[in-house]
């Protein structure tokens, strides 16, 4: 398995003295989903910037090899784009050829389910629908590296279980590595191979769980009792961290 | 349908219960301070407004409007593009924005008498100094909304052009234009209103040169000529007003597709 994301003792204080994370260790190897779980402020959000490269550790070693794409909490559309040209926005920006664009932007509506919105303006979207055509414009650019920072969190439980089976799929065919940070156990027990419990601020990672559930999940998998096991445990963990 | 009549009946009824009010000063005046004299009225009521508008005092009138329109739309144009210019410019650096932002307050608060003088001075009584005050009084809104419009981008939205390593320009094209249009278009907006009191407050205080609206209206005075010199105070409105509502237009054009303020 090659490695595409390590951060080796990492460390990060911010500008103004902040030190968010501390001797913080992860590796991200291709076709793996990661997540991390913790505290709020704990600096998973810093965790994943750094990974992006939109800010430098300031201690320690970051590796990182092939493209990233960020997907952000809230949406991030441009409200004055159409879905299509929303998904198409990051090809564009690295400017490929138009033809090229149209294509992948199908393929990718498609995949998400948002052929038949593909001219509507974000404001004429639902949250989820929103965080699809989102993911779109994500998933168009075929990275090595996805960072997800609380994809789902806006969403309603139904939406949001319903978008961790799709992002199962969309990623399956895939050989990308995935760094997904959530406050949802259940979510990251779902979707991943492993799950990191961050300490609080100053974050690093104190446990890691490997989840014993291959490729092949579907959503009766939440109501099984080795889910339930996991997901106790690293509740157990989360809670002991947090007097 | 039913909304729309019912929202059009407040200003109707505002504007009529105005010209009632207008009747009843008008007449009140009139009978308490030059009874039955034979003199002019002091402020003639809405039907007699036009008994003195003709020959060459409507083309006076007519003249004086084309001067402060001409004089205005001049100015907020020029307004337009070097207020988006600085406002821009200001977003891109702290520096900049910091050297830059005392000096327009200064600007802004300078009242009008005390610049006319001073173009008078440097440049003539002239169409370039009528215009130079315009923009003077017109384009700090126009900057600060573009600069706050630019400076409200939400900053996951920079990241994400960042990212992809987009250049400044790019950045500026595609995102934070765009973005800060609404607010631009509000700046634009209220820059048409002071571009019209700039063309006709400046004009006032323009003893020479061809005569706008702000000249006309104190001739008219001066000469006891009341028909006329309102008139030319509504026609002042009235310049304002289509300006105030062609901004409208043009927004609603631009942005009312995606914006929230305006769409529906
Ligand atoms: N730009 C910044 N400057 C200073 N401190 C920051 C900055 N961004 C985040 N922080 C602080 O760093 C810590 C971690 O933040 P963040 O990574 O957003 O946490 P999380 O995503 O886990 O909730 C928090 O205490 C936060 O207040
Ligand atoms: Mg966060």
């Amino acid at each position: 398995m090659s490695v595409i994301f390590s951060a080796e003792s990492a460390g990060l204080m911010y500008p103004d003295g902040t030190q968010a994370l501390i001797d913080t260790s992860v590796k991200v190897a291709a076709g793996e989903f990661v997540s991390i779980v913790g505290p709020s402020g704990c600096g998973k959000s810093t965790l994943l910037r750094m990974a992006s490269g939109l800010i430098a550790q300031t201690t320690g070693t970051i590796t990182r090899t092939g493209t990233v794409q960020f997907v952000f909490q809230d949406s991030t559309l441009l409200p004055w784009r159409t879905v299509r040209k929303n998904v198409a926005l990051n090809l564009e920006l690295q400017k490929i050829d138009q033809r090229i664009i149209n294509e992948r932007t199908s393929v990718a509506l498609a995949l998400v389910g948002l052929t038949d919105s593909a001219d509507k303006l974000p404001r004429q979207l639902s949250g989820g629908m929103k965080m699809r055509t989102s993911l779109a414009r994500s998933l168009v650019c075929e990275p090595d590296l996805y960072l997800f920072d609380e994809p789902f969190a806006a969403l309603d439980e139904f939406s949001r279980e319903r978008l961790n089976l799709e992002l199962r799929n969309m990623l399956s065919t895939r050989n990308a590595g995935s760094l997904f940070v959530t406050h949802s156990i259940a979510e990251a027990v779902f979707l991943s191979h492993r799950v990191l419990v961050m300490s609080p601020r100053p974050g690093s990672i104190v446990k890691e769980f490997v989840i014993p559930f291959g490729n092949d999940r579907d959503q009766n998998l939440r109501y099984t009792s080795e889910f339930a096991q996991v997901s106790g445990e690293i509740a157990q963990t989360l809670r002991e961290l947090t007097p | 349908m039913k909304r729309r009549f019912l929202n059009a009946v407040g200003p109707v009824a505002v504007f009529l219960a105005f010209i009632a009010l207008w009747y009843l000063v008008a007449y009140s005046l009139h009978n308490n301070f030059s009874p039955a004299s034979g003199k002019p009225m002091i402020i003639p009521p809405p039907h007699r407004l036009f008994e003195d508008f003709h020959g060459p005092i409507r083309d006076r009138i007519f003249t004086a409007l084309l001067i402060s329109t001409r004089t205005a739309i001049t100015g907020l144009a020029i307004s337009a593009i070097v207020g988006i210019v600085i406002g821009v410019a200001m977003a891109q650096a702290k520096w900049i924005e910091r050297s830059l932002w005392p000096h327009l307050i200064a600007l802004q608060v300078t009242p009008i008498i005390a610049i006319v003088p001073l173009m008078i001075r440097l440049i003539g009584a002239n169409f370039t100094a009528r215009v130079t005050v315009t923009v003077i009084i017109s384009i700090f809104p126009i900057v600060s909304n573009t600069l706050f419009g630019i400076q409200s981008v939400h900053p996951s939205l920079h990241d994400l052009f960042r990212l992809q390593n987009s250049s400044r320009w790019v950045i500026l094209r595609k995102l934070q234009l765009p973005a800060a249009s609404p607010a631009i278009f509000t700046g634009l907006r209220v820059a048409a209103g002071l571009a019209v009191i700039g063309a006709i407050v400046g004009d006032f205080f323009f003893t020479k040169g061809d005569p706008g609206l702000g000249q006309l209206i104190t001739f008219f005075f001066l000469n006891n000529l009341s028909g006329p010199m309102f008139i030319t105070a509504l026609l002042a409105t009235a310049l304002g007003l289509m300006l105030f509502i062609c901004f409208g237009v043009i927004n609603r054009i631009v942005i009312g597709r995606w914006h929230d303020s305006v769409a529906r």
